[in-house]
Order: C-alpha cells, then structure tokens, then sequence
C-alpha cells in the first residue's frame, strides 16, 4: 500500500472519528517509520482541535440577550408583521388580489372620470349655449319660420302649388330660407315682399296666417 | 432539546411572541458559539446573535417546514457573522506565547475546560489567520462547531467535493501550524 493512501486513511480516522480499521494499513505503519510519525502529529493536532471545540464560547448574561432581542421584536412589531405578511408569501392570492383591485380602480377612475368630465363639461357649454340663444329674438324668430314651415308643408293646395312653382324656377324653401336670414338680419318685410313675390295665391289660409305672423312679428320688434 | 419545535415554529408564523422567546432560549447559546467563533470578538457576536433571531422573527414565513429548523438558523447566523468578520479589520497581532500556553493546556482527558472566551477568541484567530475564507468557514463549522457535513454544505452553499476539498486543504495547514508551534 502507498504511502499516500495510508495518510488519506489516517487523516479519516482521525478526524472522522471513526475506530481504527484495516490490518493492512496497521501493517503498514509498524513497518513505515515516515507514516507511524504521520499518525503519532496528526493525532496530536486532532487532539488539539476536539480540544478547542470543547471550549465552549460563553454567552455571558443570555437572559438579557433574550430580553434585547425580544424588545426589538416588540418595538417593531407592526412594521414587522406587516413584512412577515409581504415577503411569506402567505395569503399571496389576496395580496395580489387587493393590489389589482387598487390598480384597477386607479385606472377606472383616470378613465372613465375623464369621459365623465368631458362629458359633464360638454353638457355644461351647450346648456350655457341653448340658454344664450333661447333669451336671444332670433332665436324665436327662427322658430316661427321653422312652424311656418311644417304648416306649409302640410298644406295639400301647397304641394300642388310647388309644381307651379318648380316651374317658374322658384324654390319655396330657399325663399323661405331666405326670409328667414332676412328676418334674423331684421329686414322682415323685404323677406315679405319677397314671399308675395313667389306668387301664393293670397286665398291660401296657412300662407295668410304665415303673413299674418311675420307681421305680428315685425312690429312687436 | 424542544419536543414541539414544529408546533411551536407554526406559532411563531402566527406571530406568537412566547412561541418565539422559546426558539430564541432554545438555540441562543448555539448561535452565540457559532457567531464567536467566526468573529472572534464578544460583543460581535452578541450583536451577531441578536441580528439573526430577528431575522428569524421577520422571515419566518419562508421558512420551509421540511428543512431543519437548526441548519436554517445556522445559514442566518453564519451569513451575519461572515459579513461581521469582513468589516473587522484587525491590525493587532495574535500574541504568540499566550497561544502556545492555551494549547498547552489542551489535552484529551481534560473534558471540561473552563477557558475564558478571550483566550479561545486568539487561539481561534491564530489558527484560522492566512487561510483562504472558504477554508477557515468549513473549519470553524465541522471541526469546531461539530456541524455535520450536509448542513455545512447547505449553511455554507457548497458542494460535497468542494467542503471536502476545502476542509482538507484548512487540516493539513492548521496541522503544520500546530505542530510548528509545538516542537
């Protein structure tokens, strides 16, 4: 057996603490002076080190460690918790659960809470508007147009009329419209005179009742 | 030895406090031996102690039921004292001859020995200085500490072979060592 061997097997009894095996390797020691040396150190300085692994550090005051140690956990308690909490991974379903839902919300409320100011803001400029124009007189003027219209419209003795009228060339409801920019400019008999003009029979009652109308209109002005 | 360790670590995840003082009584002693033999220095590992346990308290959540509970503890404690040992910068030597009367006095009927800690603290540093920091950590754990080999591997995040190798390696030095100074 090598030299080499034998000190390998040495070193694992000795500090293994393992019983000493194997004739052959004590064969080899009583005759190999050089590895009888080598198991007679190594033995010493094992020795030496189970010795110091006997000196036990002491812990001096071990209750007042104990009370240290406790005071921290306590002072910190809640911090700590909260991280025992976090970083255990336990209930890991509601804490993500919890932080999608506060994820959620954060983006509902930029999202939908803009449109809704949009909206809300929209809303609020046309009711201004719809109010600007209501108190305005063009505003009413535009409605009675728009009454005499459907009235005209209605008219059977009209739509008769309107072939006659395509004929000359005339378009009613450009006249119409054109009265009604006149009416708005506050030019009102002009769009009269250019209403008569298209040549409505004057036995017609819903063109009489119209007249009637710009008139009442025109001199309220 | 604490028959309901596991009970009492399902305690400790509850946030029980008395549950933990149990732990913390328990193991203290072994965190403190093995925090002062990496430090070398009391109050180190005083500090060291204190440290891991509330470490323990904050990640106890992680901890994994099927691992020992001790070889756990360990890793904190040796991470803390590793990172101690880094900062202490020692510019003082060993004093040679208080070593040589330590060792001295070592012998192996003496079962018992009553050394204070500061004398243990030097011999310890003497012995470990100039080994690479791999190899004084697998002493300090499996020939001083008496911590099996598997946990080594596990506290230390090292292969068999390499504990091994390394445990090897710190032997024969501390051997030459030792019997230099003996001669």
């Amino acid at each position: 057996m090598k030299c080499s061997n034998v000190r390998k097997e040495i070193d694992r009894w000795i500090y293994q603490y393992e019983p000493e095996t194997g004739a052959e390797i004590h064969r080899h020691i009583t005759s190999c002076k050089a590895c009888a040396r080598y198991l007679e150190e190594t033995r010493l300085a094992a020795g030496k080190i189970a010795g110091l692994r006997r000196m036990e550090p002491i812990l001096e005051n071990p209750e007042g460690l104990t009370e240290d140690i406790m005071k921290a956990i306590r002072e910190d308690s809640t911090e700590i918790r909260h991280n025992i909490t976090e970083k255990s991974g336990r209930l890991p379903g509601i804490i993500i659960l919890r932080r999608l839902l506060a994820a959620a919300s954060v983006c509902f409320f930029l999202v939908f809470g803009y449109e809704e100011y949009i909206m809300v803001d929209k809303i609020s400029r046309l009711e201004k508007q719809n109010a600007a124009i209501s108190q305005s007189p063009q505003y009413q003027s535009a409605l009675n147009l728009k009454m005499a219209i459907g009235i005209l419209a209605s008219d059977p003795g009209l739509l008769n009329r309107n072939k006659e009228l395509k004929t000359k060339k005339i378009n009613l409801m450009s006249l119409f419209r054109a009265a009604l920019y006149a009416d708005m400019a506050g030019i009102t008999p002009d769009a009269l005179q250019l209403l008569k003009s298209s040549g409505y029979g004057e036995n017609n009652l819903p063109f009489k009742s119209l007249l009637k109308h710009f008139d009442s209109t025109h001199h309220t002005k | 030895m604490l028959t309901n360790l596991q009970e009492i670590i399902e305690r400790v995840k509850k946030g029980d406090q008395a549950a933990f003082r149990k732990i913390v009584e328990e193991y203290r002693q072994q965190a403190f031996s093995m925090a002062f033999r990496i430090t070398c220095d009391e109050e180190e590992a005083r500090d060291v102690v204190q440290e891991s346990f509330i470490k323990v308290w904050q990640k106890i959540g992680t901890y994994d039921m099927t691992q020992k509970f001790s070889t756990w503890l360990y890793k904190i404690v040796a991470n803390s004292a590793i990172d101690r040992m880094r900062q202490i910068k020692r510019h003082n030597l060993v004093n040679l001859e208080k070593v040589i009367n330590t060792i001295d006095q070592i012998n192996l009927e003496n079962t018992q020995m009553e050394v204070e800690n500061k004398e243990t603290a030097r011999l310890i540093r003497w012995l470990a200085e100039g080994l690479p920091e791999k190899q004084q950590m697998v002493f300090i754990l499996r020939d001083l500490q008496g911590v099996d080999s598997s946990e080594v591997q596990q506290i230390l995040n090292m292969s068999e072979t390499k504990v091994k190798s390394n445990l090897y390696h710190a032997r024969i030095s501390i051997r030459e060592k030792l019997l230099k100074t003996l001669k």
